[in-house]
């Protein structure tokens, strides 16, 4: 790989705290910190991780939500030369227990929302990880609750850094994100140094920003988009501006309020703005760059958004976590698809029902479109995306079997394999060579953005008393995305309560929205339970008031 | 505000919040308050928006507006 030794994913941070240490890095509802008091307190949290340099620490788990101690975390778990491991308070806690389990951490550090469940999720836990509690008053509040705090607010205050901290090697882990996993079990993805940094100069050298900058931060930790966010931005010696859950329903008067420059979201939040009417033609003039990413951006959103912010760029980009943030970029332009007989404009217009193309790999990608078996198919035809390059990650956190399953070789000459991550998205090569999404070759979901294997869903479902079979399915489905879960179940189970069950169980994105009885399930002629059959039923029986 | 969070009518209280209930998300919220709009004819500014987090809240908003009597 081509990243210099000694150049982590946070060594950038770490400069800026030298030549820009009284800027802005870092706004959280009514604080703010500069980038002189990020690092000292990032240094802080590595000081009593590392019990002053002496202890190595490997994972570090972040169990915080756009919190400052969120952030301080993340960065303190890299300065302690961990890979630091996003947990959301909001998700189950038997959830999040397995996470912890999996990812077996040396440490975890807490904000006040993690705190308030910790003792539950540590539960059984062992051995459990060291605690560190730097918001004030949250360490006492964990040992009434029989939770051992190895480093409480005082404890963190009072740290004495060491003088030299931990320098991760490029294909040390940075961070393992879990994401939705088809047995019901989430799974976990290892990216390293090396990995984050080569999209992260390919997104500098792209949407080169400054100290002036102040861009969002609207992804949840536990989506690596938000590495993006916290990175992208420090390097640059920007200020990044963390929105609360509620704020991210009215993106426009964010974005006007915090005077952001860059705006990174799911499509689903400008759909948002669409829909209650916010997104008027030049209402957001601060921005420089408007990004998307997570689900299919259709053409209107993007025609909307760029009209509301007339000096902006508005790309769409694609990429799983497994090939770390992002691998494809389309820049979108206001002539796109405007005529649709124009030639030229007609070569790199969207694709299927209005939905922008993904566009082409980042510098140093390759992507390449395959058959059942593998084998590249012609130019226009839909098969299997496959991408491989530096940004390939080493593959699942502790489970070589589906490793070799999604992580495969391809030989493109007799003589030589790449490794490339099937990415299980279903796309066609345009003649321009940009490339468009058509749909899955399986049955993963977005649910706003976030991955949802539906079987995931009809695991939890399975797991309650009174269930015989069950799917789930994304409904509604509006311009490619869905907005929500629909599930359909055979057996006795009291199907109003299920919601509420699996909600102990999945994250609130996963949970149905509605559970239809089904006592005879559909077959198609595979002898399989036939899913649009069911999802015509739905329209077809009246939807309850 | 029953049927647009999918929740049983007797769950609908004062206290009843945004992120409580897995329904009541950043989609739903935006519905909400296009169905508070419609059923009481009133528009509720991008302000209030992110203030109205609760079903005490949109009571409150509602009476202050006039839409409906004070409790």
């Amino acid at each position: 790989m081509d990243v210099q030794p000694g150049r982590a994913l946070h060594t950038a941070l770490q400069a800026r705290a030298q030549d820009a240490a009284e800027r802005p890095a870092l706004t959280v509802q009514q604080e703010t910190l500069t980038y002189a008091a990020l690092d000292a307190a990032a240094r802080q949290v590595a000081a009593v991780l590392t019990a002053g340099g002496r202890v190595p620490v490997e994972r570090v788990g972040v169990f915080a939500s756009r919190s400052v101690t969120a952030y301080v975390a993340t960065a303190g778990a890299l300065y302690a030369g961990a890979a630091y491991v996003p947990l959301n308070p909001r998700f189950p806690v038997e959830r999040t227990r397995a996470m912890l389990r999996r990812a077996r951490l040396d440490a975890v550090v807490v904000d006040r929302a993690g705190a308030a469940l910790l003792a539950e999720v540590l539960a059984g836990v062992s051995p459990a990880p060291r605690v560190v509690a730097p918001d004030d008053g949250v360490a006492e509040a964990l040992r009434a609750a029989g939770v051992p705090v190895a480093a409480d607010a005082a404890a963190v205050r009072d740290a004495v850094p060491p003088a030299a901290l931990p320098a991760p090697l490029p294909d040390d882990v940075a961070y393992v994100l879990f994401t939705s996993g088809t047995t019901g079990e989430p799974k976990g993805v290892a990216v390293t140094h090396a990995n984050a940094l080569h999209f992260l100069d390919a997104a500098a050298a792209r949407y080169p920003l400054g100290p002036d900058d102040r861009c969002s931060q609207t992804f949840d930790q536990t989506f690596d988009l938000a590495v993006f966010d916290l990175f992208l931005t420090w390097s640059a010696g920007a200020c990044l501006v963390v929105p609360q859950p509620i704020e991210l329903v009215a993106p426009v008067r964010f974005v006007q309020r915090h005077v952001l420059t860059l705006w990174f979201s799911v499509p689903s939040a400008a759909a948002l703005a669409i829909k209650k009417g916010m997104l008027q033609p030049g209402v957001m003039p601060s921005l420089r760059y408007s990004l998307f990413c997570g689900e299919p951006l259709p053409e209107a959103t993007a025609r909307l958004w760029a009209a509301a912010a007339p000096a902006s760029r508005v790309e769409n980009l694609y990429g799983p976590t497994e090939l770390t943030i992002a691998c494809l970029v389309y820049p979108w332009r206001a002539d796109d698809g405007a005529t649709a007989h124009d030639g030229e404009a007609d070569a790199r217009r969207e694709g299927p029902d209005g939905i922008v193309p993904i566009g082409r790999p980042l510098p140093g990608l390759g992507a390449l479109v395959v058959d059942d078996a593998l084998r590249p198919v012609a130019d226009g035809e839909p098969g299997e995306l496959l991408v491989c390059g530096p940004q390939t990650t080493p593959g699942y956190w502790c489970d070589p079997e589906r490793t070799r399953e999604r992580f495969v070789d391809v030989h493109l000459s007799p003589t030589r394999a790449h490794r490339f991550y099937r990415t299980g998205d279903r796309v066609r090569r345009l003649a321009s060579g940009d490339y468009v999404y058509i749909g899955r070759t399986d049955t993963q979901i977005k649910v706003l953005g976030f991955r949802v294997e539906l079987g995931d869903v009809e695991s939890a479902l399975l797991r309650q008393p009174g269930v015989v079979q069950a799917v789930a399915a994304g409904w509604p489905v509006e311009d490619g995305r869905a907005a929500g879960i629909v599930a359909f179940v055979s057996g006795d189970a009291d199907v109003d309560e299920l919601p509420r069950r699996v909600a102990a169980l999945i994250p609130p994105y996963m949970v149905p929205s509605r559970v239809m009885r089904v006592d005879d399930m559909p077959l198609n002629p595979n002898g399989k339970i036939d899913r649009r059959a069911l999802l015509v039923r739905l329209t077809e029986d009246a939807v309850p008031a | 505000m029953a049927s647009t969070l999918a929740v049983p009518p007797e769950q609908v209280t004062d206290a009843l919040a945004f992120n409580a209930v897995p329904s009541w998300d950043s989609v739903n919220h935006i519905n909400l308050m296009l169905a508070v709009e419609d059923a009481f004819g009133v528009a509720i500014p991008d302000d209030d928006i992110v203030e109205l987090t609760s079903v005490g809240a949109i009571r409150r908003f509602l009476a202050n507006t006039g839409a409906v009597p004070a409790a």
